[in-house]
């Protein structure tokens, strides 16, 4: 976890295969390795087929590793001194309509680290900027909350704001002692609003996340499909991600919210939490 | 650290499962046992830190002027600890700054040290937790056994009341045992909880507090006491102004703590002062034991004339118990410059803003269970009629608007606006367009004066109340060319569409509150000729104003619309779009949320009941088939987007005699705060809905109507209700009634008072002093009988 890694050596991972949105990943990397103060290293894997050529890396310390791509930044990742692994969600080769590649798959599927995905598709378009803002869609869970907590580090070094969308599944709730959902009684929004916020910040990102003060936080609510709503709202308020909590292992028919949110997202996805079956 | 607290949370987590346990909990010894009937407790087994703020609400204990939320005694950072004192208001800091109730400081801190080492559920196992709240007594109990790090277990036994017997006290009692000889300290002090709260002195034996903008002062005493073994152990004071205690601990000696801390609100120091340590040296000279008696006395006679019992439904039961209770925590008989908040005082929501909740569905309560606390909420209203003039004036209007909001002075105090849940700025239209709370008022002085007959409030203070409000209105409504007086631009009970005009209910409502001016004026003419003389006098009534406000109320537009027997509920509403709530069976959020603001007004739904309410306020004025037919043209329209709508719509039903959808809404208005899957709680308890259950039990189930010549019953028991008992009050007399299902009998005793008429469907009977008298249903009759002497 992050917080054991605090007092080591802290270093973005960027993992390369050679695709078209390599480039975006490595300014990415180092624009977020700078605000966290930590160093950058590009893993270049090399794989049995043939060698991708590396894109610009100068200044950055790279590793040159032969193998399978997916194994071996899962391999590399488990590096105590990685904070934060940089990964495009597809390879140098795209196929359309493909919400994951299947190195991106496997990695998600695997490693426990948080991971930074840009969507190749929209490295053109992208423009990099430092992760300031960071919009994190919560279904109000002290389980889903409790993801968070590995990342608690890792926001403050970011000094960003997390700012939590609140999307309802009643479902969930029921199951589960201790959640909040969207508020199904708005009395007087001027009165219900600023408290309800501050009860889902408090239970949420304090109590089960353990985020702490020094965070800010703002707390939106949506109604709808999850996607859509994620979307919307990142789109709308301009956020540098989205944190996206794993809930499930990415086995067809599951995590239609991460890949829905994938295909679509106008910004980076920060994702955390262990995967679990 | 943050890892550290995460550990911990996860063990309690882990625990809770070892820790539930609804093993009785035992009281505190020298005290008497508790009851073990679980429809007057409330239980929570375990720890669940995301559920805590839900639980602190919901063990709120209180008694008028001190509301105490239930956080546990060590302090935790998922805690929300709050002692609120009513009345107690300073400015926020937001921008513009509201007035808003300060928390005085946690007066139930403890920090245990087991050999050098805090005690906290964070740290060990825990073996065992329960808090109980015992409604009966009003008294907080938590039953605790904790296995340290170091491999010792120790149990701790509190137990906390603010006294009802005298309200400026509050006990905090506690038992230590530990299962092996160890070297224990205890420590108490006063947590201070509110930076607007500046300290003006501390001393050993008192602090006095200071608010930062409004200058009011708060004085709290304390006094603490700790034997081990008999023998009394000497505190020492802690840099921070607390106290410590210190003692080698054996298993078979059990330590005995009792804390007397006395709190006292007002504008003069000396004064508040004065009254704390009164209020302490009373509590200490009496000993535990006699605050404690004396205080569940007090309980006692408060349920005497409150209970609702019913028989078959366990579940709506509790809620009528849980109502209750926090029904009689809130009221204060003693202090006319206080009223309850909409949160009462469980929680920091609302800022302890007073609304029409408190008139509409609170004063109804406790005018037929406890009229000197709805004397005292509606003379709170009395001295804040200036404020109330002031807003008319500022408006352009005559008379008296009551603020949408008030706090202390009874100035309008609604945020102008709010950030919503979309992050964007939105105006907040109530604080200047929903103006139906000044008929509001009015009609709770009206209702309470026709069951008390409290010719003194009436005539001193409840006319001028009747005679501002309606000279409002009439000054309100404009004759406009169609020959009528409408009345534009405002907000009904339905805020989910704004700026309205001729809104039903507001019109209504303001033509009840002219017809009851005019009346008043002709019976102060009546009774009380020099009254009158001075009160036209002083407000300057003249013969004119007087006529026009008759033309008013002649010809002010009602919206009702004869073809259909509707009353629109404003103008144009019938042209909106309709939407059909049955599409949204599984929705998790309100429906202005689903369909997002705009589209919902320019809709037919509607938030919470508005003709409906008008219904349910002035039921005798509509004819049966009107009735039925609104309850059922807008029950389908009402996404019951406020926690106010569920128990009038089961009021309604049940009156109509639809009582299994009235039971639905009952049990859906009895989830608001008792059920924890929605984080409801956390802000604070409901109280409007508290009393809306009530009132869904007593006035909808059990048909009671409080009328100038007696009380009638109209019973409509859902069909799982054995038996509906409760008491309700009528100038002076006490009636109490049970209904029961099967077969269907209403038997009154009359308990206290004169003679009075008790009808029951249209037979009506002279009852004696403690008689009892009951009516039986013909079925084949379709007719009430009497039965029996």
């Amino acid at each position: 976890m992050i917080t054991n890694r605090s007092s080591r050596p802290y270093n973005v991972l960027v993992a390369l295969d050679g695709s078209a949105a390599a480039a975006t990943a490595i300014a990415l990397a180092r624009l977020v390795a700078s605000q966290l103060g930590a160093g950058v290293e590009v893993l270049h894997v090399v794989p049995p087929t043939g060698e991708p050529p590396l894109p610009d890396a100068a200044g950055l310390r790279v590793r040159r590793v032969a193998g399978d791509p997916a194994d071996e930044i899962v391999r590399v990742a488990n590096d105590p001194a990685v904070a934060l692994v940089v990964l495009t969600t597809h390879g140098h080769t795209v196929t359309p309509g493909a919400r994951l590649g299947h190195v991106a798959e496997h990695v998600i599927a695997t490693s426990a680290v948080p991971l930074l995905l840009v969507r190749p598709e929209a490295a053109a378009q992208l423009h990099v900027r430092p992760l300031r803002r960071l919009l994190v869609p919560l279904d109000g869970t002290p389980s889903t909350a409790r993801a968070l907590h590995d990342i608690a580090t890792l926001v403050r070094r970011l000094a960003a704001s997390l700012d939590v969308l609140l999307v309802g599944a009643r479902g969930t709730h029921a199951m589960e002692r201790g959640s909040i959902g969207v508020p199904r009684y708005i009395d007087q929004p001027q009165h219900e609003w600023p408290w309800w916020a501050d009860e889902v910040y408090e239970r949420l990102c304090v109590c089960c996340a353990g985020l702490g003060a020094g965070i800010p936080t703002q707390v939106f609510v949506a109604h709808g499909t999850i996607g859509d709503e994620v979307i919307r709202i990142a789109t709308a308020h301009q956020y540098d991600a989205i944190v996206l909590v794993r809930r499930s292992h990415l086995e067809p028919g599951r995590a239609r919210v991460l890949r829905d949110v994938l295909a679509r997202t106008p910004c980076p996805i920060l994702l955390v939490g262990t995967p679990s079956r | 650290m943050l890892l550290n607290k995460h550990a911990g949370i996860q063990r309690i987590t882990l625990a809770m499962k070892m820790a539930a346990d609804t093993q009785k909990t035992q009281c505190l010894d020298g005290l008497p046992a508790l009851p073990d009937d679980p429809t007057w407790q409330l239980v929570e087994p375990g720890i669940v830190p995301a559920l805590e703020h839900d639980i602190e609400t919901r063990f709120t204990i209180g008694n008028g002027l001190l509301g105490v939320r239930g956080s546990l005694e060590e302090g935790y950072a998922w805690s929300r600890a709050r002692t609120f004192v009513a009345g107690l208001f300073d400015l926020t800091t937001t921008e513009p700054p509201v007035p808003a109730l300060v928390a005085g400081p946690d007066w139930v801190r403890l920090r245990l040290l087991i050999d050098g080492e805090p005690l906290d559920l964070e740290s060990g196992r825990i073996v065992r937790h329960t808090r109980m709240l015992d409604f009966r007594r009003g008294t907080l109990i938590r039953d605790w056994r904790q296995l340290d790090p170091a491999g010792q277990i120790v149990h701790v036994h509190t137990l906390r009341f603010a006294s009802l017997a005298d309200r400026a006290l509050a006990v905090q009692l506690a038992q230590l045992t530990v299962a092996q000889s160890t070297n224990v300290t205890l420590q108490a002090w006063l947590e201070p909880s509110d930076e607007r709260l500046m300290l003006v002195y501390m001393t050993p034996q008192q602090t006095l507090w200071r608010t930062a903008h409004t200058g009011k002062y708060l004085a709290v005493a304390a006094a603490h006491t700790l034997r081990v073994a008999e023998r009394t152990i000497r505190a020492q004071p802690d840099s921070d102004g607390g106290w410590r205690w210190t003692w080698a601990a054996t298993p078979d000696q059990p330590a005995d703590f009792t804390r007397f801390v006395a709190f006292a609100r007002g504008m003069e120091p000396e004064d508040v002062a004065t009254t704390a340590q009164t209020a302490l040296h009373q509590a200490r000279r009496s000993g535990r034991q006699r605050v404690f008696t004396s205080h569940a006395q007090t309980w006692s006679n408060r349920w005497q004339a409150s209970d609702v019992a019913v028989e078959g439904d366990d579940m709506a039961q509790r809620a009528l118990r849980f109502a209750g209770y926090h029904l009689i925590t809130v009221a204060n008989p003693g202090d006319e410059h206080v009223s309850i908040g909409a949160r009462a005082l469980s929680g920091d929501a609302y800022l302890g803003h007073v609304f029409w909740d408190t008139e509409i569905f609170l004063v109804p309560f406790y005018t037929v269970t406890w009229p000197a606390a709805a004397r005292a909420l509606l003379m709170y209203r009395y001295r804040t009629l200036r404020a109330a003039r002031g807003k008319a004036a500022r408006m352009g209007y005559r008379g008296a608007l009551y603020a949408w909001e008030s706090a202390d002075s009874g100035e309008e105090a609604t945020p102008p606006w709010v950030r919503g849940p979309d992050g964007q700025i939105i105006e907040v239209r109530s604080g200047i367009d929903e103006q139906h709370i000044s008929a509001d008022v009015a009609h709770a002085v009206w209702q309470y004066w026709q069951a008390t007959r409290d010719d003194q409030f009436f005539r001193e203070a409840g006319a001028e109340i009747v005679l501002e409000t309606a000279r409002f209105w009439a000054s309100r409504a404009v004759l406009e060319a169609d020959g009528r007086y409408h009345i534009r631009h405002v907000v009904g009970p339905d805020e989910y569409h704004e700026d309205v005009d001729d809104n039903a209910f507001t019109n209504g409502m303001a033509q009840w509150n002219i017809e009851r001016g005019l009346e008043l004026v002709d019976l102060l003419q009546a009774r009380w000729p020099d009254r009158w003389a001075t009160l036209r006098n002083q407000l300057e009534l003249t013969t004119d104003e007087l006529d026009t406000w008759r033309d008013v109320a002649d010809r002010i537009v009602t919206g009702f619309d004869p073809p259909t027997g509707l009353y629109e509920q404003f103008a144009g509403y019938f042209g909106l779009e309709p939407i059909d709530l049955r599409q949204y069976p599984n929705r998790t959020a309100p429906m202005d949320l689903v369909l997002g603001r705009e589209r919902t007004q320019r809709s037919q739904v509607i938030k919470q009941a508005d003709v409906v309410m008008l219904l349910a306020l002035l039921w005798d004025r509509y004819p049966p088939e009107v009735r039925a037919a609104n309850f059922r043209y807008y029950e389908a329209r009402t996404g019951h987007g406020s926690s106010l709508s569920p128990a009038m719509h089961a009021l309604v039903a049940a009156r109509l005699g639809d009582t299994a959808l009235a039971l639905r809404y009952f049990h859906q208005a009895a989830a608001i705060d008792l059920d924890d899957t929605m984080g409801n709680a956390a802000l604070g308890v409901h109280i409007a809905t508290l009393g809306g259950l009530w009132q869904a039990a007593v006035r909808g189930f059990g048909g009671i109507s409080v009328g100038s010549d007696g009380l009638s019953c109209d019973p409509h028991l859902p069909a799982s209700w054995r038996s509906l008992r409760f008491a309700v009050q009528w100038r002076g007399r006490r009636v109490r009634f049970r209904i029961t299902s099967d077969p269907l009998h209403v038997t009154a005793t009359l308990e206290r008072g004169q003679p009075l008429v008790v009808m029951v469907g249209d037979r009506h009977h002279n009852m004696k002093p403690a008689q009892s008298w009951t009516w039986r249903y013909d079925q084949k009759q379709q007719a009430w009988q009497e039965a029996m002497q």
